[in-house]
């Protein structure tokens, strides 16, 4: 590769290098200057129609749009001196020419650029008498709700359907005033990703109905965490209210899906507070969750004393975090239980699909299969859940635990009817299952957004999922249960941190290569040494 | 990805030869939309949905794209478009020269608003931006032909003449 050249500039005064060919906008927010903008996003090609990054180009015959005008060897910028400033202002007066300002009842209300550049760059008063432009309300196709009035033209949203999704499906119809994003009748949007015009829309044009009148923003709690739908592991920001998924949006990580995910991961969270969610504890008649440790402790620790370690097995899943497979490996190692009676479950294969812009889908609907394979071993979802299953048949096996919270999926019938049969059974259970019977314990398990601890995608990448609601009455943290069962078995003087965990945990395995909490941060850590 | 709705109609053997010269001349299909769509307008009539499929699929371009486009432009005849299209140029030189009178008295006469088509199907009436005749302005184009210099009354006498 030959060396990046660089070209010499000045911004406001101060002397600043910077790549050539880059473009203006970026050197600006780079060095933290507020250049304001509406068609510029920084995942799609630029293409400088809502000129509202007009800035100075001191010699230039006029402002110039900062996200198409890339830097070049002298020039000399000023990027809030009064012609810069007088310009931008002007282009908002524009903008807000046929805008409605419906805002108290818009639902990009609170997170709208428009609002925040009018606020920032606008007048204080409109001059405008005169009847605005009225454009259509209506459905564009998988779930998004266009409402013509609001729409500016920035193009971002057509950019995304012809650039990265590749379907093309939107376009601006009309021109001048009358312009406004559509689509062709008969071939509505209908790509996987449509969600993401949503995310980028910069006003409120584009809604989606899943989020239409759910939340003001502003009051929402927002979490980082990570996609479970796939081993993509697509950063996300769970947003919630009074303990409620509300939406899920994406969340920008350039080593794994830039600032995009898809409409199955975003939507897919009804079944945290669905009707199907299991949530009965039935560990014990006489007692409730908060003697589960104890209860549990000293009931497997009584099975194996009297049958042997051989007469327990366990099935974990792959949508278990790291955290929680490692407790569950110290407890069964605790109680001496032989490694080919731990396997583990996963989802059914979906559908691969790569997009034009390189945003994938993977085929494995499993979000740490990675996770599993490198704590309880490779072959714990083939030849030792086999293994497991074809002794359970037999006498020797007393004890069956089983985590089923696989979303969507409940357990396959040769598992239930093994976990019937035994001594022991008990289920953590994501999802009601009218077969599991009744003398077999209940504990409810914990949904995607309700977990703290790591889980490795598809590419190695090491990533920390962080709970965003509370979980619901009745049910208990794996984790924290796991690490109560292991004080009360004696391993352990009490609980240790997540964080403390994490690192516990990534110095024992070898497949997480001693990696620190601190260093997996917002964004993962590549384990396989891949280019970050 | 689902696809677009079946093609109906197809360009004649003519047209595609047109097509596969007019090719040669651009760097890229998408170059030729203009020439393709005129010539849908030319052999179909109009451009009506299907003809958007047609050249889409012809040019391998999304139909959005096509439509975009299309809506774009005031001078393609459109599904539904009267027997005559009048076009009122509304940009600056006809504008100061009254085009706006002009536009209102075809409203008055036609009873319909720029942007709709009479009744009995015969008037299509639009507001157009430039026709490239400022010159000899306030102009309306009528289908193919050019009424320039226009004041009310020869407008009227336009308006009686094609009403034959």
């Amino acid at each position: 590769m030959t060396e990046k050249q660089t070209v010499n500039l000045t911004i406001n005064g101060e002397e600043v290098e910077a790549p050539a060919g880059e473009m203006l906008i970026k050197v600006c927010h780079d060095r933290g200057l507020d250049v304001p903008f509406f068609c510029y996003h920084p995942g799609l090609v630029p293409e400088g129609n809502c000129r509202m990054c007009l800035v100075e180009v001191v010699k230039a015959p006029k402002p110039m749009p900062a996200c198409t005008t890339p830097v070049t060897e002298g020039m000399e910028i000023e990027t809030h001196s009064e012609p810069a400033k007088a310009a931008r202002s002007d282009v908002l007066e524009f903008m807000l020419a046929n805008h409605p300002l419906d805002c108290p009842i818009c639902d990009k209300s609170g997170e709208c650029m428009l609002q925040d550049n009018s606020y920032a760059h606008g007048n204080d008063a409109s001059r405008m008498v005169d009847v605005k432009q009225l454009k259509p309300t209506k459905e564009l196709g998988n779930g998004v709700r266009l409402w013509g009035n609001r729409c500016i033209s920035c193009t971002r949203c057509v950019r995304f359907c012809s650039d990265i999704a590749g379907s093309g499906e939107l376009t601006m119809v009309n021109r001048g005033d009358r312009s406004v994003v559509d689509a062709f009748p008969g071939y509505p949007l209908q790509n996987p990703l449509s969600g993401n015009v949503v995310d980028i829309c910069p006003v409120g044009a584009l809604i989606s109905e899943d989020f239409l009148y759910q939340a003001r923003v502003w009051y929402e709690k927002k979490t980082d965490s990570v996609c479970h739908e796939c081993s993509r592991g697509c950063n996300v920001e769970i947003q919630t209210l009074h303990n409620e998924v509300k939406r899920i949006v994406a969340r920008h990580n350039d080593s794994v899906n830039d600032y995009w995910i898809c409409d199955h991961g975003r939507y897919t969270y009804d079944y945290v507070l669905g009707p199907e969610r299991a949530l009965e504890y039935r560990l014990d008649d006489s007692s409730g969750p908060a003697d589960a440790p104890a209860l549990l402790a000293r009931k497997l620790k009584s099975l194996v004393d009297e049958h042997g370690a051989d007469s327990l097995g366990v099935l974990a899943s792959a949508f278990m975090s790291n955290e929680t497979l490692y407790l569950l490996g110290s407890v069964l190692k605790e109680l001496d239980v032989p490694v080919e009676n731990i396997a583990a479950c996963a989802r059914a294969d979906g559908k691969e699909e790569t997009f034009k812009g390189g945003f994938k889908i993977s085929a494995d609907r499993n979000p740490n299969r990675r996770g599993v394979e490198a704590i309880l071993g490779p072959s714990a979802f083939s030849s030792r859940a086999e293994g497991l299953l074809e002794k359970s048949k037999g006498p020797g096996l007393r004890g069956l635990v089983l985590v089923s919270d696989l979303p969507g999926q409940p357990l396959p019938a040769e598992w239930i009817e093994a976990l019937n049969s035994a001594d022991f059974g008990l289920v953590f259970l994501l999802e009601n299952d009218s077969r599991i019977g009744e003398e077999v314990s209940l504990i409810p398990a914990t949904a995607f957004s309700e977990r703290d601890g790591s889980i490795i995608n598809e590419d190695g990448r090491i990533q920390l999922v962080q709970a965003a609601t509370q979980l619901p009455r009745g049910a208990l943290r794996l984790d924290d249960l796991l690490q109560d069962v292991l004080v009360e078995l004696g391993a352990r003087e009490g609980r240790i941190s997540q964080r403390g965990l994490f690192d516990e945990m990534a110095a024992i395995i070898p497949a997480l290569k001693g990696a620190r909490h601190a260093e997996v941060g917002k964004t993962g850590l590549s384990l396989d040494g891949g280019e970050e | 990805m689902s696809d677009a709705p079946a093609v109906k109609k197809k360009f004649s053997e003519k047209g595609l030869e047109f097509i596969d010269w007019l090719l040669g001349r651009y760097p890229n299909k998408q170059a030729a939309l203009l020439p393709v769509l005129r010539l849908a307008e030319e052999e179909f009539g109009n451009i009506d949905n299907d003809s958007v499929m047609l050249v889409a699929e012809t040019l391998e371009l999304s139909p959005g794209y096509v439509w975009g486009v299309l809506t774009f432009y005031t001078h393609y005849r459109r599904e539904g478009d009267g027997k005559y299209l009048l076009q009122v140029c509304s940009t600056l030189p006809c504008a100061l020269r009254g085009c706006r009178d002009i536009q209102h008295r075809l409203e008055e006469k036609l009873g319909i608003e720029a942007g709709e088509t009479t009744e009995d199907g015969l008037f299509t009436l639009k507001k157009v931006e430039c026709l490239g005749s400022c010159d000899t302005a306030p102009v309306v184009q009528v289908n193919e032909k050019y009424h320039e210099n226009l004041d009310i009354e020869e407008l009227d006498k336009l308006l009686e003449t094609l009403r034959g």
